[in-house]
């Protein structure tokens, strides 16, 4: 009897509970906000992702926190993010669905999906921008964007521009060679310099116990190729860009200013061919094929391979966890390799990592540019708001009238983890331009140039392999194969798109496990035009001439 | 449970109808009349019980039905800007679409090849387990493989899709290991066209064996005991106790939970192929399921996605009627 009104009891407890957590408001700033609305305030509305890595310093939230502060003190902006979602997924989930049930859109918000970006323009919600560029962005804004005329293309409609580009660290995430520098020096080899070189580098890490325990457990490279060859981390471009100018699942130029797809390409059969007598001979994962970038990195932290192409990042992670598991490992950046023709290339990252849409009823695009100017003049080092950092307590200290950028010196100072602020930013991290940052490194590490500004202090605090490694990529900059069709997906993409995805990944697969003659390629480069692969072709063409107008 | 649950109404019907027609008897003594008055729908005696089920209705019109209307993208080439009310009708041209495929027979080939030996599996491995089970005398030994075979039914295929490739990884692998014990080489259990499905059938009864014993385990228990002490008064050994009664009194519960599953034929199981398949295994593994979610989500063909999803659904119920059908025929069993 006693459980039973017990088990009652708990049962009302919990529908109440339910009950009233459906009806609490989701929001709660719409007071404040209406309130400062009198003194001159712009209110702007947005929405974001919250990811883990962002972290708020006590009692503060994304709503009220340093950066949002320093707007309403400084510019008169008051930024009221209406929601948060933690995964790209969801958010773009929520914006589909808002602009299905017709609700009211944000009035700047962020969107990387490019199916979604035509969707919204399409819908015709979202503002044209030119003129707000003409008018309202600052020259050095304006520099940046002329520069760089590529990043508008996914929000380019009909020669009428949409969006405003987010831009990536242009060649942030291309990558170079990391090299077990032990096992070389064991061997008295020397870094591979030619593809030769690296065969034979891989050959002795694979076959002559480089990491003495007696067994036969090392392999030369760690690749991943569940998602394509030329990805983020354990990447195979650079073996497709030995061999020519494409990388598999890229759309290039060739010398005729055509898109053409790179997985069709006769380089991808020399590259497969290689991969298959690598495969055979031991020197990749006997699993490679069905490893993502995660599962791959796997080979190279268990200290079992002695090679993975990875951006300068990867410094910090993967090659970290590499280091501290394997007593005397030691891992160097190198740059990439050159195929028999002294040929390089790998896969060069995008410019931008989506686009920032704005709402057809925002008023405010003025206050908006003065908001992008100012925080760009951090990164740019020619700021009136961020002369010795972005914050104080942040990403600097004042010790003896002077900022301290040391990241042990802030933590001693503050008592407390160092937070980056960068995040609370609407580009969700300090903001960037294309190609200056391993720019900027290649001055510090070949010139030996001194910081100027806080930007480049905290650059040039960062560690020396970071620091070496983002100096060589930028030193390859002339190899990169850019992916150059960013538009959203064409109507037979849409239709046959999988299909031939499917068709591509098998056939590759099945090369480089040997299933297959590496002839098969040539039986799917004729498959792949014929159910479809043409008329994709010529439609991203179409595609292509249309943006660049 | 699903046996126990006739008895009591049994009882209660009864005992209902008992009082009811005492009632009469005191109005009437001489005929009860027949049976049609208990039938009429009593609101206000039973309001209490409509009102306890009308959360669960809400909830079902709200979650099972209201989101059907979506269908209606299979139709249409969905816009989302422009709603299903404003979007264009294309008929039935993602489904032709979907027939031209090369890849669609393959991949409804696949879906109905696994699912099958699933089914299979699911309803014989369950139950030797039960009746296994049934024959321990030992009670804490009993519960205690009992608990062990039921705890993998909570791990998540995310988690075991780690452990499984971690487990049958070629290169060092446990179960290759073993089995270079004793001379075999190194096989790839998730990167071949052959093994690739044993691995789903095996891996999944592992998972879903415990569970799936329950039911079993439960129509076991229920068999009459009086029929085994007869049987053994005319000599009839365990074996032939279990072939003579304890199958024949599970035949029902048997063809229920096959034919149940019947109207899962054609799902193949999303989680367990999603986490554990890849390129070198689409021939063999890839189904309706991964295929929609390969098209509609990472594609971003919703109407497509949707239409493949449909047929799925048509098909699925028309299974599921001729499995009722089927089952009321051969086993009595019927649900309204």
């Amino acid at each position: 009897m006693m459980r039973k009104r017990l088990f009652t009891l708990f049962v009302i407890i919990l529908s109440i509970s339910l009950v009233s957590g459906c009806m609490q408001k989701p929001s709660s700033g719409e007071e404040e906000a209406s309130a400062t609305d009198d003194s001159g305030v712009t209110k702007i509305t947005t929405v974001r992702t919250l990811k883990d890595d962002t972290k708020f310093k006590d009692g503060q939230d994304v709503n009220d926190n340093v950066v949002t502060d320093w707007a309403k003190d400084e510019l008169n902006i008051d930024f009221d993010t209406l929601w948060t979602v933690p995964s790209d997924e969801q958010y773009n989930t929520k914006i589909r669905l808002a602009m299905s049930a017709g609700k009211d859109l944000p009035d700047v918000f962020l969107v990387s999906d490019n199916q979604l970006i035509s969707d919204l323009i399409e819908s015709g919600r979202v503002m044209q921008i030119d003129e707000a560029i003409d008018q309202y962005a600052s020259p050095r804004l304006k520099e940046i964007f002329q520069k760089f005329p590529k990043a508008f293309y996914p929000g380019t409609v009909d020669g009428k521009r949409y969006g405003l580009p987010r831009f990536s660290g242009g060649n942030g995430s291309d990558s170079l060679l990391w090299v077990r520098q032990d096992w070389l020096d064991k061997f008295n080899l020397k870094a591979p310099k030619t593809m030769e070189e690296l065969e034979h580098v891989m050959d002795v890490f694979t076959n002559q116990d480089p990491d003495g325990n007696g067994k036969d457990d090392t392999i030369g490279l760690t690749l991943a190729s569940k998602n394509g060859l030329a990805t983020w981390l354990a990447d195979g471009s650079f073996i497709f860009g030995a061999e020519g100018d494409y990388e598999p699942k890229y759309w290039s130029e060739n010398e005729e200013g055509k898109l053409v797809y790179g997985s069709i390409q006769p380089n991808a059969k020399k590259a497969l061919s290689k991969l298959h007598d690598w495969y055979t001979k031991g020197y990749l994962d006997k699993e490679v094929g069905i490893l993502d970038e995660q599962a791959a990195i796997e080979s190279f932290i268990a200290g079992k391979s002695g090679i993975i192409s990875a951006p300068p990042w990867a410094d910090g992670w993967p090659i970290a966890d590499a280091e501290k598991n394997n007593k005397g490992a030691d891992v160097q950046p190198y740059p990439l390799p050159s195929g028999e023709n002294g040929q390089i290339g790998r896969r060069g990252e995008g410019l931008t990592t989506g686009q920032f849409l704005f709402s057809k009823d925002f008023k405010h695009m003025d206050k908006f540019f003065e908001y992008w100017d100012a925080i760009y003049g951090y990164t740019l080092g020619d700021s009136k708001f961020f002369e010795k950092g972005m914050f104080e307590d942040y990403d600097y200290v004042m010790k003896d009238g002077q900022p301290v950028y040391d990241q042990k010196v802030i933590e001693n100072v503050t008592g407390e983890e160092v937070i980056d602020p960068g995040k609370y930013f609407l580009t969700t991290d300090v903001p960037t331009v294309p190609y200056m940052l391993y720019d900027l490194l290649e001055q510090f590490h070949e010139t030996g140039r001194e910081p100027e500004n806080p930007y480049e202090y905290r650059l040039a605090g960062k560690s020396e392999e970071y620091i070496e490694a983002g100096a060589i990529v930028n030193q390859q900059n002339d190899i990169r194969i850019e992916n150059d069709f960013n538009g959203p997906p064409t109507k037979t993409l849409k239709e046959k798109g999988e299909l031939l995805e499917k068709m591509e990944q098998e056939v590759y697969a099945d090369i480089i496990y040997g299933n297959k003659p590496v002839d098969a390629f040539d039986e799917f480069v004729n498959n792949w035009k014929n159910s479809g692969g043409g008329e994709i072709t010529k439609e991203v063409n179409e595609w292509y001439e249309s943006v660049q107008q | 449970m699903a046996l126990r649950q006739p008895l009591p109404q049994e009882e209660q019907t009864s005992s209902l109808n008992d009082k009811q027609s005492r009632q009469f008897n005191k109005k009437k003594p001489v005929h009860p009349k027949p049976k049609k008055k208990k039938q009429k729908w009593n609101f206000k005696r039973t309001w209490q019980l409509h009102v306890l089920v009308l959360p669960a209705v809400i909830v079902a019109l709200f979650f099972q039905y209201a989101p059907m209307g979506g269908l209606i993208m299979a139709f249409q080439d969905y816009k989302p800007w422009l709603g299903f009310l404003n979007s264009p009708w294309v008929g039935f041209q993602h489904f032709k679409t979907m027939f031209e495929y090369d890849d669609a027979r393959q991949v409804i080939w696949n879906t109905l090849v696994i699912s099958l030996l699933k089914i299979i599996f699911q309803v014989a491995v369950p139950l030797m387990f039960a009746l296994l089970l049934n024959e321990v005398r030992k009670m804490a030994f009993k519960k205690s493989i009992q608990t062990i075979i039921y705890l993998p039914h909570f791990l998540s295929w995310v988690i075991l899709g780690g452990i499984l490739m971690d487990m049958l990884s070629p290169d060092g692998g446990l179960i290759n290991q073993m089995l270079g014990f004793i001379g075999i080489d190194p096989i790839f259990f998730l990167g071949d066209n052959t093994w690739f499905r044993p691995t789903i059938i095996i891996s999944d009864i592992w998972k879903e064996t415990g569970f799936n014993t329950i039911v079993f385990l439960a129509a076991v228990t229920a068999v009459n005991p009086v029929l085994y002490e007869a049987a053994i008064m005319d000599g009839a050994n365990r074996w032939k106790q279990t072939l003579y009664i304890t199958i024949p009194a599970m035949l029902p519960i048997i063809i229920v939970v096959a034919t149940l599953s019947l109207g899962n034929i054609l799902n193949a199981g999303f989680d367990q192929i999603f986490n554990l398949y890849n390129p070198l295994v689409y021939q063999t593994g890839d189904i309706i399921d991964t295929y929609v979610y390969r098209v509609g989500l990472i594609n971003g063909d919703f109407s497509y996605g949707t239409a493949v999803g449909l047929f799925k659904s048509v098909i699925s119920f028309i299974l599921v009627v001729i499995g009722y059908r089927l089952a009321y025929k051969y086993a009595d069993y019927r649900i309204f």
